[in-house]
């Protein structure tokens, strides 16, 4: 018997994974044997007893009523009473839920190991023509598969065949090529020859077969010509390094049981071809490789955010229209109001809330709601701009009402408060709820451009990027422009891509003719 | 009867090794390293043993989902049984089996059952093959209190009863099919009565008692080598643990548990006789205890130090030939 | 060699292979059907069809053995005996009834040996009868051989004729695995059925499709009694200059794909007529072969002409709409030769 044993949270039944505990039946100091109910302990489908499989004195209760454990954990430490405190705590410290919880063998063999490395790549033929490589491996050149087979005498001769076993059209082949079937060893069931025996057996012999080759659909383009079918890859990234032309040797495996995912053909492809690495890893894949993982609960917010966020992705058939917009000219205006009224300080944000409000009353079927109770189209008089706040740990959108009767004055003035409130947590519910349109603007941090989700039950969100010097080319000459590119995204229950586009027009004149919204 | 002093120390060998083999997976079983559903004989052991001590190995037992006991009673070996439950290619089926399909034909032994009641026509089939072959074997079927209630089950009484058959039919009344009384889904609250209306030789025994479980089942085995037919035997048998292992028995008391272990263990009860008839000292009893004990431990180690399948084996023994 | 209908074919099977092996026993409600009623005659029916009449007398009760109405308890001492050294020849008098003694097929017979770790062997042929056509209606018509040939560890033989019964029961008896032997009520008087019958001892490899017909044009995948049908309409179409070929796998499992391959490659076109079912049966798991591994052959869509999604009716037209007809058959040949509707009408009505 050791002398330190571990109490740990045991396996009821076939899917328990981990157990909470309701109360200690013991305490720290009393002697248990095995058998002894130590705790109770609740499950997803019962509360039941633990018994205790050690004996000894309790020296600690390490779990806490309330506390939920995986399986294996440890829960509480049984020692003879002379083992020093110092060996417990080592014992605790050491403690880990080794893989001996893996019940089926798949699980213990995935979990036994670090994942396999990573195959070594294959060698990069010399001669980069691969499909000159593959088609040398294959037996039957292309170049004579257009031709009449070719039989090689070896195959003709000998006794009468007519018993051998071979299917019906072996027997056909045979006879319409001359082969004789003595000749042909078969793989079938019972040892039958079958087409593919005398094919075999003509290409073994020196011959040619015309070959079968079905159409070539996907091409592979940089393909190493070596085969990659046995390794362990999802059927996404598989399918994506064929159409990539990447090779799943030469991909670096990050997911589930060393296998090659998606993000790994991705990072494969971008290495080969010199472009930057693609996004990291979903959290998925990263928890797989980094054991530094934390799991952060998420806020009330958070929760908020991702639900709506993931209703709306879902159930809302989004598209998106985008168009690149000249800002010179509402550069200038900025310049002369910022310049001319002291105390009056308007972003580029508040002139496209200004421009947006104008168009949106110009283009009214675009200032519209869902309404999926009674199925109709709620159409907005005014628009009340939502303009979506970052702030920690998620984001809000205070709304500027009717910002089509304001003047940009008053729209900077009122936007900049209701960002500030909104940082300090201190705006009222009817400030950041209704609103009929959002924007969602991420300039500031040099995006090119961007799709927005549309924040229910809104219709239509804009996204807005940053503006950046471009060449463009104006009646043939190529000139710099300061442009920024927006896209709209929008509800297609409501709104058809031909509104969508009207309004991004519209707003693209009242943006790049500034002057146009004080008529 | 009168058995010798080794063959009484052999029967309670046999059951202590059981109870050591049950409780030690009950034990490990919390560990999560044994696969699948585990449903433990501990209590039942004097049935198992005095039935099959008086079998050899061209009888033919089958058992149900719970068949560690029945196994290890007829020969099934020790190890090979826990490699097996571990799921081990080692184990007695490759580990294809698993706790409730564990199996040893070699000892007569067509294996434990995951369906209720299967076992009794199964069994008659192997009565039938030793009356047409004539090889002077027996077949005897374990099944419980719910099997009983099993269309086939009477079926496979009454075709033994039709064709005269050395069949003897031993249902072990725990009490409970899973989580239900015995008195609430038997009708007649009468297994050995019920079954005595297809016409053969029926009787009802403590199941506690392994001297009273062997005399009724040799006197039926008697009856079966001799060409007179099958027997039905229905003993009251206790079960300590639940149905299955995780199962938390909230449908029986804690004084009925407890007073089972107390009362009704039928280990305790052979080894108080055993010394009370001075047929065996504490002492002896004391070293067969330990040795069950390091038998099972080393059959626990080596079974989880022991390899699992291959794979590649998965298709084998599908087929005979394809 | 005489002709010989499939019901003398497979009595023939049966008598040869109890003659040959004193362990092949045969067992099942009704076999002998007569015993200790009040005529005196043991012997009396002999099956509901009379197929296994004639064998009491000649093998005797001890090996000829009627069973209760329990096909439950006496498939599964049919499976323990084969486990033990019997090779039982169990009768399932209708396949609808399959429900009642599943168990014993699906998780005994077909499983043992593999959960034993191949330490056991279960020699088992269950005889049973399929297929519409008799207004038998809903619980005495299915052809469920679709179900068995789903379940690993089981073989599944389905013959359409004389010859091939007497000559695949012989190599189902003589099997090692559990056999599910399905005889189409309909064949055993059918006269293209009734073909030249050996008297001699011979089998029939499992595993091995019979061309029917060979043709270059279209492939026709058939079992059973739609084999009958199918070769009808490839007489006829040949008489129209297209050429059928048609397979009739005989066994579903283990199932020659090879053969249906090979055919397929060389025609690009393929029909399979399936009386099992119209939603997940065997006509589907052909056509699925084919997708998976010639899709390239094909020069159409592959059709698949079975039964509607519903239980056999009782009417008789009911029935006949029911059942894969000769009409339906050709339609769909047609189809995979390009043929529109309206083309399709006329040539038929011009047949």
């Amino acid at each position: 018997m050791a002398r330190i044993q571990a109490i740990t949270v045991p396996k009821w039944g076939l899917t328990m994974t981990e157990g909470t505990v309701s109360e200690w039946l013991v305490e720290e100091g009393d002697t248990i044997a095995i058998g002894d109910p130590i705790m109770d302990m609740e499950t997803s489908k019962i509360v039941n007893v633990v018994e205790s499989i050690v004996a000894g004195t309790l020296r600690r209760k390490l779990a806490q009523p309330g506390d939920t454990l995986p399986v294996a954990a440890l829960m509480g430490v049984v020692a003879e009473a002379d083992v020093a405190d110092a060996e417990i705590e080592a014992f605790i410290a050491d403690y880990k839920i080794d893989d001996k919880v893996a019940v089926a063998p798949a699980g213990a063999d995935a979990g036994g190991a670090a994942p396999a490395a990573a195959p070594e790549p294959a060698p990069a033929p010399a001669d980069p023509a691969p499909a000159a490589a593959v088609s040398a491996a294959t037996p039957a050149p292309a170049a004579e598969t257009a031709g009449a087979p070719s039989v090689p005498e070896a195959l003709k001769g000998g006794d009468d065949d007519s018993g051998v076993h071979a299917t019906v059209h072996a027997r056909r082949l045979a006879a319409e090529l001359g082969v004789n079937l003595n000749n042909v060893n078969g793989s079938g069931r019972n040892g039958r020859v079958g087409v593919a025996d005398i094919e075999q057996a003509i290409v073994a012999a020196g011959g040619s077969v015309a070959a079968k080759a079905p159409p070539q659909r996907i091409p592979e383009v940089n393909a190493a010509p070596v085969d990659d079918s046995k390794v362990p890859a999802t059927s996404v990234a598989r399918r994506l390094a064929r159409s990539l032309g990447v090779n799943l040797h030469s991909c670096r495996p990050t997911g589930r049981h060393g296998k090659v995912c998606r993000y790994d053909v991705e990072a494969a492809h971008a290495l080969a071809s010199g472009a930057s690495a693609p996004a990291a890893p979903t959290p998925e894949i990263a928890a797989e490789t980094a054991p530094a993982v934390q799991a952060v609960p998420m806020s009330g917010m958070r929760r908020t955010i991702a639900s709506r966020l993931q209703a709306s992705k879902q159930t809302i058939p989004h598209y998106r229209v985008s168009m690149d917009i000249k800002l010179d000219a509402l550069l200038a205006l900025r310049k002369q109001i910022n310049e001319g009224e002291p105390g009056v300080n308007v972003s580029v944000n508040d002139c496209v809330v200004k421009a947006v409000a104008m168009a949106l009353v110009k283009c009214p079927e675009v200032n519209v709601q869902y309404d999926e109770a009674t199925r109709s189209i709620q159409r907005f008089t005014d628009a009340d701009i939502s303009v979506a706040v970052a702030i920690a740990d998620g984001l809000i959108t205070p709304i500027v009402r009717a910002a089509n009767t304001k003047t940009l004055g008053q729209i900077s003035t009122e936007a900049r408060d209701l960002a500030t409130r909104a940082r300090a947590g201190t705006l009222k519910a009817d400030e950041f709820q209704g609103g009929s349109f959002s924007i969602s603007n991420l300039g500031m941090f040099g995006v090119r451009q961007f799709d927005a989700i549309i924040n229910p039950p809104q219709a239509a969100i804009l996204a807005v990027a940053g503006g950046e010097q471009r060449m463009v080319v104006e009646n043939g000459e190529p000139q710099v422009a300061t442009v920024m590119t927006v896209s709209l995204s929008a509800d297609h229950r409501v709104i058809d891509g031909a509104v969508a586009a009207q309004f991004l027009q519209v707003l693209k004149r009242f943006m790049e003719t500034p002057s146009l919204m004080l008529v | 009867m009168a058995l010798k002093k080794e063959e009484l120390l052999e029967a309670y060998r046999r059951m202590r090794t059981i109870r050591e083999f049950e409780e030690n997976i009950h034990r490990e079983n919390t560990t999560g390293e044994i696969p699948g559903f585990l449903h433990l004989y501990c209590g039942q052991e004097a049935n198992a043993v005095a039935v099959c001590m008086q079998l050899d190995d061209t009888d033919y037992i089958a058992s149900n989902h719970r068949g560690h006991g029945h196994c290890l009673a007829k020969g099934a070996d020790v190890k090979g049984m826990m490699l097996e439950l571990y799921g081990k290619e080692d184990g007695l089926c490759h580990g294809r089996g698993g706790s409730m399909h564990i199996a040893d034909v070699s000892r007569g032994i067509l294996g434990a059952n995951g369906i209720v009641g299967a076992g009794a026509p199964l069994a008659t089939g192997a009565a039938l093959t030793a009356k047409t072959l004539g090889t002077g074997g027996v077949a005897v079927s374990f099944q419980g209190d719910g099997a009983s209630n099993e269309g086939y089950v009477f079926e496979a009484i009454n075709m033994a009863v039709m064709w005269q058959l050395p069949m003897i039919f031993y249902f072990e009344n725990n009490g409970y099919g899973e989580f239900t009384g015995h008195d609430y889904v038997v009708g007649s609250k009468d297994i050995a009565g019920r079954a005595a209306a297809f016409g053969l030789p029926a009787v009802r025994v403590d199941g506690t008692d392994f001297f009273e479980v062997y005399e009724a089942f040799g006197e039926a085995l008697k009856r079966a080598r001799a060409g007179k037919g099958p027997s039905v035997i229905e003993a009251q048998a206790v079960r300590f643990y639940g149905h299955f292992e995780g199962d938390p028995q909230a449908y029986r008391s804690t004084e009925e548990l407890e007073s089972v272990r107390e009362h009704k263990d039928c280990l305790k009860i052979l080894r108080q006789k055993l010394i009370k008839g001075k047929k065996a000292t504490t002492a002896e009893l004391d070293t067969i205890d330990q040795e069950a004990v390091e038998l099972i431990n080393a059959c626990r180690e080596a079974a989880k130090a022991a390899a699992f399948p291959d794979p590649a084996t998965l298709m084998n023994n599908t087929y005979v030939s394809y | 060699m005489a002709e010989m209908a499939m019901r003398a074919a497979i009595n023939s099977a049966l008598v040869q292979e109890m003659t040959r092996d004193d362990r092949v026993i045969l067992i099942g409600t009704d076999i002998a059907g007569g015993q200790m009623g009040s005529g005196g005659q043991e012997d009396a029916a002999g099956g509901v069809l009379g197929i296994t009449k004639g064998l009491l007398p000649r093998f005797g009760a001890a090996r000829v053995i009627d069973t209760p109405i329990a096909e439950m308890g006496y498939m599964g001492v049919a499976v323990g005996a084969a486990a033990t050294g019997l090779r039982p020849v169990a009768e399932l008098m209708f396949m609808d009834f399959i429900g009642c003694c599943g168990d014993m097929l699906l998780n005994q017979a077909a499983k043992i040996r593999y959960m034993f770790g191949g330490k056991s062997t279960c020699p088992l042929v269950m005889r049973t009868m399929i297929g519409a056509g008799a207004n038998a209606a809903a619980q005495h018509s299915q052809s469920l051989y679709h179900w068995m040939t789903a379940v690993p560890g089981l073989k599944v033989v389905v013959p359409s004729n004389a010859y091939d019964a007497k000559g695949l029961l012989a190599t189902a008896i003589r099997d090692d695995d559990p056999v599910i032997f399905c005889e189409h009520k309909a064949l055993y008087d059918l006269p293209s059925a009734k073909v030249e019958v050996p008297e001699d001892d011979y089998t029939i490899p499992f595993g091995e499709a019979n061309y029917v017909t060979e043709g270059s044009d279209v492939t026709v995948v058939a079992l059973g009694l739609m084999t009958h049908i199918a070769a009808g309409v490839a007489a006829a179409m040949a008489g129209k200059g297209i050429s059928v070929e048609v397979i009739d796998p005989r066994t579903t499992s283990p199932l020659d794909e090879e053969s249906i391959l090979e055919s397929v490659e060389s025609t690009g076109r393929l029909v399979v007529v399936d009386e099992s079912a119209a939603r997940c049966g065997f006509g589907h798991d052909v056509v699925a072969l084919v997708a998976d591994k010639a899709f390239h052959s094909l020069k159409a869509p592959v059709k698949l002409v079975t039964p509607p999604h519903c239980p056999t009716p009782f009417s008789p037209p009911l029935e006949q709409a029911w059942i894969p007809s000769g009409e339906r058959v050709a339609r769909a040949i047609l189809e995979t030769l390009g043929l529109d509707r309206a083309a399709i009408d006329a040539a038929l009505a011009a047949a």
